[in-house]
């Protein structure tokens, strides 16, 4: 099993963005970050070979968020290395919430994204 | 979904199909891409929106144009795209106003609905889920007097 890492306020995570994500504008819409268990996967950038994420199927956009930023909204990036992906992460929220605004969330997290619509625009992760 | 409901998503006229086609032909391009998709569509494990989901999109976009016009407006073309959970969702931004709706349907039951109506002011945000068949009065109403 993978060993978790400890995640900074530094680092930054990628999520993948397909068409489906992007307005006609080339703005990203708020189902970016729809997920099957509210808890988007992510890569941590300093852990992942960018060639791998844009070799994959239909991948037109990465969007590229601060892991201080999302920290600030109340949710959190644990690392969750999986046998395929030692870079996974998932965002979640810091504090159980009876009601969560996924919505609102998604919106959020839209609004502190980076698109890079090219591998090499990407700015090198700062290692720790 | 009540009956009537189901009804109407059955024999939605190909005259009001061809209608969308003519009012957002964009938007109907994408829906019919979204009724492609296949499981783990985003690569993250998402599910792709059922036929009848896409169909229900058709009937609840017809509907809003109908309302809007009744009140002698246009419907602006919303921006269309599936969830990780097989739902639509129909988002519009105007004057920095956000407007969403988001649903699924399986086996002729609704499985999800929600909608939030943020204004600039943050503290405002109104989100919830809904059945299908109350859809259409406080929130629609207040949708249509934005545009």
């Amino acid at each position: 099993m993978e060993q978790s890492i400890e995640i900074l306020d530094s680092d930054f995570v990628l999520r993948r963005i397909y068409e489906e994500h992007i307005k006609n504008d080339g703005s990203l819409k708020s189902n970016s970050f729809s997920d099957r268990n509210d808890t988007p996967s992510c890569h941590l950038q300093r852990l992942v070979a960018i060639q791998t994420i844009w070799g994959m199927d239909g991948v037109v956009c990465l969007a590229r968020l601060r892991v201080g930023s999302i920290r600030e909204l109340g949710l959190d990036v644990v690392h969750d290395p999986t046998p395929e992906d030692t870079s996974h992460c998932l965002i979640v929220k810091k504090h159980s919430c009876k009601n969560p605004r996924e919505k609102k969330i998604r919106r959020q997290l839209v609004s502190i994204s980076e698109k890079y619509y090219e591998a090499n625009s990407i700015p090198e992760a700062a290692t720790s | 979904m009540p009956n009537t409901q189901r009804l109407l998503i059955q024999v939605l006229e190909l005259k009001e199909r061809q209608q969308l086609e003519d009012s957002y032909p964009r938007l109907v391009r994408a829906l019919e891409n979204i009724r492609q998709l296949k499981p783990n569509w985003d690569s993250y494990g998402g599910d792709p929106p059922s036929n009848e989901t896409v169909d229900y999109a058709y009937l609840l976009i017809s509907q809003l144009q109908k309302a809007a016009k009744d009140r002698g407006l246009g419907l602006p073309e919303p921006e269309i795209g599936p969830g990780a959970k097989g739902t639509i969702q129909l988002e519009w931004d105007i004057d920095q106003k956000a407007f969403e709706l988001e649903f699924s349907i399986l086996n002729n039951q609704p499985r999800y609905f929600s909608l939030v109506c943020p204004s600039e002011d943050d503290s405002t945000w109104d989100e919830d889920s809904f059945s299908l068949d109350v859809v259409g009065h406080r929130h629609i109403n207040l949708f249509l007097s934005w545009i």
